[in-house]
């Protein structure tokens, strides 16, 4: 019973959310709650404060005000372990960020090795699976730069993966693809969703939000406007701002 | 005329080549090659604390990198051989050290000069080229886990470091250069052999035309040589 009220508690919390870069509020006032497996989707308008809410959730950007809760702990707190919880934190970001340095495999590799402590062998085998799990297990031995965008974003998806986090966040990550190229990163995502990982995707792909999203969170000017089904959202939204915005995306 | 006629090159070459190929050399190399690694590695330690968030140290830092940069190299190691031992001196006496006295060869003078000046102007470039490494990488590292500093050994440096080795290759063909600024402070490298046999024999054009061609024989190839490792680093970051 216990457990059962702790998982309606949710995974992340966050509540009264605020930050603002000098005189701009980027967001204000931000409550959302994601629970175990949930897979949610933000979506909004450029500016609207979605990259800075999921920075914010891995305390890439630091908030101003508000709490934000993991398992029941308040990240936020001065003495907590920021380093030790992203490691259980994904983020795929718009732009890939592969270590132009090291191998596909290596990259998948590193963090495993250096944080984890895993020996070469074991860390290269989970390397070698999460690789495949995205379709890029061919390409192991060769460097980020003579990759395609989906095959590096698929790469940094496994990357992300083999640290085994309990909740991925992506940042726009099919923002920065050629058109045919978004593809290939959308089927990993959405395999990625069958599979029960917990998600937090920001996103211009409405599609993939009406598919694969649990819920769906539209954010405009730092707050959050509107939150609810993916159903609900795109065929009766109930927010005249959510109306424009989506009619204007989807009649483009 | 008269002068062209006197010119007496075999036995300049005879004389003059075995000091500087013998003795000079090794003190050309041995202030180039230690020269260039506490050049290295002091100007890492400085570039390192220059982008830490330690506001005090990078201002200690800058302030040093000003002295440096705001006085003549020359004057440097002038004052690295007579006047840094007697301050030296002047701590340990304080410290309660009596009778400490600090023998530092020109030499080795000269060679901590001139890596603590080529220090300087590395760790200019090294933290150029950490602050030009893509925002994102260090982005990545944090997000996977590390912590800030791992991130910055471990994900960062290494990228700026590969991109400044083409630049360390021109460092070291100025540093082989510069040594010759040791004759001041009495190190019998190249130019001071060159003119202690000068002054024995009068053969000035000879003398110092070998000089020069020996410096042309070393930093030539040298320059070749970065030319080529630069060339080659570009090719691997494609």
């Amino acid at each position: 019973m216990m457990q059962q009220v702790r998982c309606a508690m949710g995974l992340l919390e966050v509540r009264n959310l605020k930050k603002n870069f000098g005189e701009l509020n980027v967001l204000q006032n931000i409550n959302i709650d994601i629970s175990k497996g949930e897979v949610l989707v933000v979506i909004g308008p450029s500016g609207s404060g979605k990259s800075t809410l999921l920075r914010c959730m891995n305390l890439l950007v630091e908030p101003n005000s508000g709490t934000i809760t993991y398992k029941g702990q308040n990240i936020l707190a001065k003495k907590f372990n920021v380093p030790e919880y992203r490691q259980q934190v994904g983020m795929c970001f718009q732009r890939f960020n592969l270590f132009p340095f090291m191998t596909v495999l290596d990259n998948v590799t590193f963090a495993p090795r250096s944080l984890l402590h895993q020996k070469k062998q074991e860390a290269e085998e989970k390397g070698y699976e999460m690789l495949r799990k995205v379709g890029m297990e061919s390409k192991a031995s060769v460097y980020p730069g003579t990759l395609s965008g989906g095959q590096q974003q698929r790469v940094a998806i496994a990357r992300t993966l083999a640290m085994n986090p309990e909740i991925i966040l992506f940042d726009e990550p099919t923002s920065a693809l050629d058109p045919e190229l978004v593809g290939e990163v959308l089927n990993v995502m959405k395999a990625l969703a069958t599979d029960g990982m917990t998600m937090a995707v920001v996103t211009h792909e409405m599609q993939f939000a009406r598919d694969v999203a649990d819920r769906v969170v539209f954010m405009d000017g730092g707050y959050i406007v509107e939150d609810s089904s993916p159903e609900e959202m795109f065929t009766a939204p109930k927010n005249e701002r959510t109306r424009t915005f989506l009619s204007r995306i989807l009649n483009k | 005329m008269n002068v062209l006629q006197n010119l007496n090159w075999s036995k300049a070459f005879t004389e003059l080549l075995p000091k500087l190929v013998g003795n000079a050399l090794f003190i050309v190399v041995f202030a180039t090659i230690f020269g260039f690694i506490i050049g290295i590695l002091f100007g890492f330690m400085l570039a390192i604390a220059r982008v830490s968030k330690n506001k005090i140290l990078t201002r200690v830092v800058i302030l040093f990198q000003e002295l440096i940069r705001g006085t003549p190299l020359l004057v440097q190691l002038v004052y690295m051989y007579y006047v840094v031992p007697l301050l030296i001196e002047l701590v340990a006496e304080l410290l309660g050290f009596h009778g400490f006295k600090l023998n530092m060869t020109s030499l080795i003078a000269g060679t901590l000069g001139l890596g603590i000046n080529y220090g300087t102007y590395i760790s200019e470039v090294i933290r150029g080229a950490i602050v030009a490494v893509d925002s994102g990488q260090m982005e990545a590292a944090l997000a996977l886990g590390f912590t800030p500093r791992q991130s910055l050994m471990r994900v960062v440096v290494p990228q700026a470091l590969s991109s400044s080795i083409p630049v360390f290759g021109n460092y070291l063909v100025m540093l082989v250069k510069d040594t010759s600024l040791m004759a001041y402070i009495t190190v019998p490298e190249f130019l001071l052999t060159t003119k202690a046999y000068c002054t024995q024999t009068f053969l000035t054009i000879e003398s110092y035309t070998i000089l020069a061609i020996v410096y042309l024989v070393i930093c030539i190839p040298l320059g070749i040589l970065t030319k080529f490792i630069e060339r080659r680093c570009n090719q691997s970051k494609r």
